[in-house]
């Protein structure tokens, strides 16, 4: 299984949506989330906040709400919070799970 | 849960299965024997394996107040389910896509079915296949379907002396999956027609898994399915993680009625009081769940059960409580023609070539060798089992 590790910066791909891959089947389980990507048959394990950002983008929303849904949520410093969320979708873009489809 | 000489268990053994109760309860537990206490802390891992609760407890354990050791050990269990799950899952809705796609009539019953109806998630459910039930009419297309998607045959049926096959995916996506497949519920001669697909599905709920509308049990007979199932371990051995096990008070199952009584009404108890004697299953039901009222502090109607203890003499709990020898001759008995016993003793004993080829492929050229060898398999499983 291979961990997520979140890094990068955020105004890319800040209005944009972002699209699960029909590939990759997810699992939770105790706050945290198992990924199957089906494309290239390897697992992926995603902490909480992991977990609760991949919820969101499951229910379709941008990445600009999920930011403000996580400011509205937790004590984090809006710009650690960016740079930590780009890196995560960075990540799962090179491992295939997700793509950016469309400008909101 | 005992051995083949009724050994009970150890103190340790009691009191480590007291506590996965507790923690299944949903109870907050700390750990009471010391970081260092490496027998107990084996025993724990070793007695949450057997009895399939790991990724369960782990939903409810609070890391700080438990050894390091035990708190990875079941944290890599859960995740490792939840892997499982996540592969099984794609593998089986196709299957029931098929089924649905090919009109074949079908329910889940047992894990599966229990982990998608009364789990708050299905991973919390630990099970190795899905069973599925089918009507005796639908069993060709049924397994047509599954050779089309892929799946082997991976033991060959003797309509006799077995009413169930396994299936098994080799997928590169998600390694092996099984499905279970049966066309009666038990393959006991005596049980087998207790509960027939047709009375099941008619009173059956409708369950969603990933889109997929399926049919399960309604709760009265998952209840009596799942007390005939651990009643019938009392007699036959399982395996977990290579070693034979043998007793129906494994915790997965017992906690399996445990939620299902919780959500009983009182309609649901006169429904399951009148439909366990009616099957003859009264005294048996009564005996698991009180296992459970006693592992779990269930609430329970208890005139239904005294209702139920009061039905001893029914044809499948006399059967249940007899062992193996008096089983078999039972199973032997309930074949309707000479004839159909005939073939029931020859199959039991001497089961056809090609299975024997079959299930021993690496075995001797010579067929009275693996009959032998069969023999003393199943003599040693049930002496080792624990």
């Amino acid at each position: 299984m291979t961990s997520l590790v979140y890094k990068g910066s955020f105004e890319q791909v800040l209005n944009r949506k972002i699209q699960i891959s029909a590939d990759a089947l997810s699992q939770e389980i105790g706050g945290e989330t198992v990924i199957l990507d089906l494309a290239s048959s390897t697992y992926f394990g995603i902490d909480e906040i992991g977990t609760l950002i991949w919820q969101m983008m499951k229910a379709g929303k941008s990445l600009q709400a999920i930011h403000a849904d996580i400011l509205s949520q937790y004590d984090v410093d809006p710009a650690i919070l960016e740079k930590d969320m780009l890196g995560f979708v960075e990540q799962l873009k090179s491992a295939g799970l997700v793509s950016v489809v469309q400008n909101q | 849960m005992t051995n083949m000489t009724g050994e009970k268990l150890t103190e340790s053994q009691q009191q480590i299965d007291a506590m996965l109760c507790r923690l299944l309860k949903g109870e907050s537990l700390s750990w009471p024997y010391g970081d260092s206490n490496q027998a107990q802390i084996e025993l724990f891992l070793e007695r949450s394996s057997v009895h399939g609760v790991q990724a369960s407890i782990w939903t409810s354990l609070q890391p700080g107040s438990w050894p390091q050791v035990i708190v990875e050990q079941l944290h890599k269990a859960s995740l490792e389910a939840a892997s499982w799950e996540l592969a099984h899952r794609h593998a089986l809705v196709q299957v029931l896509s098929g089924f649905a796609a090919e009109n074949i009539g079908y329910m889940l019953f047992k894990g599966t079915a229990l982990a998608y109806s009364f789990y708050a998630n299905p991973v919390l459910r630990f099970r190795c296949d899905t069973d599925m039930l089918v009507s005796g009419y639908s069993k060709t297309k049924a397994e047509k379907l599954l050779k089309g998607l892929g799946f082997e045959c991976s033991s060959p049926a003797e309509e006799l002396v077995y009413y169930q096959q396994s299936w098994r995916l080799n997928s590169s996506h998600c390694g092996t999956h099984a499905i279970d497949l049966h066309w009666k519920l038990n393959n006991s001669e005596v049980l087998a027609n207790l509960f027939s697909y047709e009375e099941l599905r008619a009173r059956g709920d409708e369950v969603t898994i990933c889109g997929v509308k399926t049919f399960v049990p309604c709760k009265v007979d998952a209840v009596l399915i799942a007390c005939l199932h651990s009643a019938g371990h009392e007699g036959i051995p399982y395996l977990v993680n290579g070693n034979s096990y043998l007793g129906g008070s494994r915790l997965v199952w017992l906690y399996d009625l445990h939620l299902l009584i919780s959500h009983f009404s009182l309609q649901d108890w006169h429904d399951l009081t009148e439909r366990a004697v009616q099957k003859g299953l009264g005294n048996t039901c009564a005996v698991i769940l009180d296992r459970v009222r006693e592992k779990f502090s269930t609430v329970m109607f208890l005139d239904g059960l005294e209702i139920l203890a009061s039905d001893k003499d029914g044809k499948a709990t006399v059967y249940l409580d007899s062992g193996p020898i008096m089983r078999m001759w039972l199973d032997i008995t309930a074949c309707g023609s000479w004839k159909a016993k005939l073939a029931f003793v020859q199959q039991l004993f001497f089961p056809s070539e090609a299975y024997m080829r079959q299930k021993y492929a690496s075995g001797s050229q010579w067929l009275f060798v693996l009959y032998i060898r069969r023999s003393i398999e199943g003599i040693y499983r049930r002496l080792h089992a624990n």
